[in-house]
């Protein structure tokens, strides 16, 4: 990466005509050809712009007025994207007073403030400092993008043996590549060497959340607890521990962990869900009820907006028996998830239970036709929990071959998720049908499945890996979709190979499995780890 | 407003704000014009570091800020403290430098500790003769900060009021809101048991020595 602030590409994000203006003639009189310089003036135009251009420095204002994201979500937006890289700019401009507030950002801090009014020689001085600590990280950047993660983790920890400016971006990277790998102890002992030398609530938080992976709770709660005490405005120290005694089912501290996060810090979305859906769940309707407007208000304009946070609410005021309430809501969500299916099927869902409650048959039942275009359309994209409101749906108007339908469906991909078992049994018994052939139809395809795949990891573990394949391959013939069957198949197949030799059919077998597991099951890390081997493989073919 | 209802303190700290922007735009005016002379300079920096502290000082007392602990270059530190500064020096005739190792990184606050020295730089330009010089450096693993003029040094009784170790009050201090500003910064960065200090003494050769040490 080239070092001269002459080379560099701009984006410029404020929306201020004047302001955007003088940036861009400060940046002129630094010798940087206005060709080389983008402006936006709201977060839309600005994503849009980093989508298409690829920009070396982007410098944004935070406040961007009412109607835009503002610079914070524009970063973190990108960021999640994987629209830029370690090694782009990214500076925040503030009004002082801003600081604080910028300062709470969740997962992602810009690399410089910048305070109004800008200073062109500071400005000058500070660009280009930036410039050769980031060009460092290029190298990074490069192999992560081509997915070469032993070289990169290679390349940071030789890095990090010189304690350069960037430590802290190094350590972090460093940290999560290792997560990938559910490498914890090498994770662990990442953020144990900065711990030795200062107690910093980052490196605690991290370090806490590697042990909550590992079951320990008591090991991460403590640490989590120390990061508060170095910072008790650490949101998310509150958020993590909040997750833990959420696992511990002690849902009264839990949430008032997480309402001590949101007085702290309003305006995150995904934090003001959780505290919906865990007063929603402990029956504390005003808490859900006020966060699920939080929501609302606070999600306008970001990506973490979810139609479930307008239906939250509708489902509220019907347990107020204020249902009418719910009419505008419902319009409101339709309005802002326009052209998106699954946002649009959650809303027509919750149509189908308010409409039924206004006694409008005839309009619960359009919702619900609507609902089922859209579930058949989307169904091997949905989570779980909105298929299930989909069966619910079904269920309230009577219609039960249908909602078994979805049941089964569900089991026959997530046999070994006994909550969702649970779950279902508890939607048809209180729906006084006669609910005995679905449940035992449930019962028996999850027996089967357990005990298939059971019988292929033991032959597999015996070292009879021929058999263990035959055994699995039989069962994705008759579940073709069920993630954990494919992951165990595509296991067996990549250890063979491994063994004994490639052998191109059995590549395109086990890559078919593993993309299979992927869609149900985006999150395992065991896939990650397996996609990595077979990827090896492929490189010796 | 209601008068049982006004926070007195906000209405303060946002007045601060807005007086201080316009300030800020005195000052980059002030800076290009020819007739300026060092009092002014002088002046209207100084009435910029004094609203930037209380601005600070309100932020923390209000826990509407805390610490921000990053890993930060020192020798960019000084470097823009010298920026900063530069326009101010040269009006006065002396010349600002630094010297620092340059791989020399600490974890501080930038934004508070910049001011604490800002504020430290614009007194030893007020005092010295020819030069005001930055430096910094490790010392059993703390990080130490110096400034230094070639001035004639602090008065007797200054110096011992300078260095009394007992913690002072914004409200009781005789040297004002810089002191107490700088005692409080310091005191919030923490390493496991050391805080943060700041001493004062005089040079042997004449001129005054100002030293932050940050474990």
């Amino acid at each position: 990466m080239n070092t001269d602030l002459r080379q560099q590409k701009f984006l410029i994000i404020d929306d201020f005509a004047s302001f955007r203006s003088s940036v861009v003639s400060l940046l002129q009189s630094l010798g940087i050809e206005r060709t080389n310089i983008d402006t936006a003036s709201n977060g839309e135009t600005a994503l849009q712009a980093i989508k298409n251009n690829h920009y070396d420095i982007i410098l944004s204002d935070y406040n961007l007025g009412d109607d835009s994201k503002d610079g914070q979500q524009i970063l973190e937006e990108a960021k999640d994207a994987g629209l830029i890289g370690l090694a782009t700019i990214y500076i925040m401009i503030t009004a002082e007073n801003a600081r604080h507030m910028v300062m709470s950002a969740i997962e992602y801090r810009p690399d410089s403030y910048f305070v109004k009014p800008l200073n062109r020689d500071a400005c000058k001085k500070r660009l280009e400092t930036l410039l050769i600590q980031k060009a460092e990280l290029t190298v990074i950047d490069e192999y992560l993008e081509s997915g070469n993660y032993n070289q990169a983790i290679a390349e940071c920890n030789r890095k990090l043996a010189k304690n350069p400016p960037n430590m802290i971006t190094l350590i972090k990277t460093l940290g999560t590549l290792y997560m990938k790998f559910e490498d914890y102890q090498s994770a662990a002992k990442v953020y144990e060497k900065i711990l030795n030398t200062r107690r910093l609530p980052w490196a605690l938080l991290e370090l806490g959340k590697i042990h909550r992976h590992q079951g320990q709770n008591d090991t991460a709660r403590a640490l989590f607890e120390e990061a508060l005490r170095e910072d008790e405005t650490y949101i998310q120290a509150y958020d993590q521990l909040a997750k833990i005694y959420t696992l511990e089912e002690d849902m009264d501290t839990a949430l008032e962990l997480l309402q001590k996060a949101v007085n702290l810090s309003p305006k995150v979305v995904i934090r003001q869900q959780n505290l919906a859906a865990l007063s929603m769940k402990m029956d504390k309707l005003d808490i859900a009820e006020k966060a699920f407007s939080s929501c609302i208000r606070w999600g306008k304009h970001s990506k973490f907006k979810a139609a479930s946070d307008f239906t939250g609410l509708s489902k509220i005021y019907l347990a107020k028996k204020t249902p009418r309430k719910a009419l505008p809501i419902l319009k409101e969500a339709r309005r802002a998830f326009y052209g998106q299916p699954q946002q649009i099927l959650q809303t027509a869902l919750a149509e189908v239970s308010l409409q039924k409650r206004l006694e409008q048959p005839e309009l619960a039942q359009k919702s619900l036709n609507e609902a089922a275009i859209l579930y058949a359309t989307e169904q091997d994209k949905l989570p779980i929990d909105l298929c299930l409101e989909m069966a619910n749906a079904y269920l309230h108007m009577g219609q039960t071959d249908k909602s078994d339908e979805i049941f089964l469906n569900l089991i026959k991909n997530n046999h070994e998720d006994e909550t969702l078992a649970n779950q279902i049994k508890e939607m048809t018994s209180n729906h006084d049908l006669d609910n005995h052939t679905i449940n035992q139809k449930i019962d028996d395809i999850r027996i089967e499945l357990i005990t298939l795949n059971n019988r292929g990891v033991k032959r597999f573990k015996q070292g009879h890996h021929q058999q263990a394949i035959e055994i699995l391959e039989d069962v994705v013939l008759r579940y073709p979709n069920n993630p954990i069957i494919n992951r165990n198949l595509a296991q067996a197949m990549v250890t063979t190979m491994e063994e004994h030799g490639i052998e191109p059919n059995m590549m395109k077998k086990a890559n078919t499995c593993l993309q299979k597991a992927k869609k149900h099951a985006q999150h395992d890390k065991k896939l990650f780890v397996l996609q990595e081997k077979l990827n090896m493989l492929r490189f010796e073919l | 407003m209601n008068e049982e209802t006004l926070d007195f303190s906000l209405l303060l700290a946002s007045s601060i704000h807005d007086i201080k922007n316009s300030l800020s735009h005195l000052i980059t005016q002030l800076e290009k014009s020819p007739h300026t002379s060092a009092d002014m300079a002088y002046d209207t920096q100084r009435m910029h570091n004094d609203l930037t502290q209380l601005l600070s000082l309100y932020q923390l007392n209000e826990s509407a800020y805390t610490l921000q602990l990053d890993y930060c270059h020192i020798n960019q530190l000084l470097e823009e403290s010298v920026w900063t500064n530069q326009t101010l020096a040269t009006r006065q005739k002396i010349t600002l430098s630094f010297n620092c190792p340059d791989n020399l990184c600490w974890f501080i606050d930038q934004h508070l500790i910049t001011s604490v020295l800002n504020n430290l730089i614009i007194n030893a330009l007020r005092y010295a003769k020819k030069h005001v010089v930055l430096s910094a450096k490790t010392q059993h693993n703390q990080l130490i900060i110096q400034v230094t003029d070639d001035g004639t040094g602090f008065q007797e009784n200054l110096l011992k009021q300078l260095q009394d170790p007992s913690p002072i009050y914004a409200s009781q201090s005789t040297h004002g809101l810089g002191l107490y500003f700088a005692k409080r910064v310091l005191g919030l960065h923490k390493n496991k048991h050391k805080h943060g200090s700041i001493a004062f003494n005089n040079l042997d050769d004449g001129g005054a020595l100002c030293q932050l040490t940050l474990p």
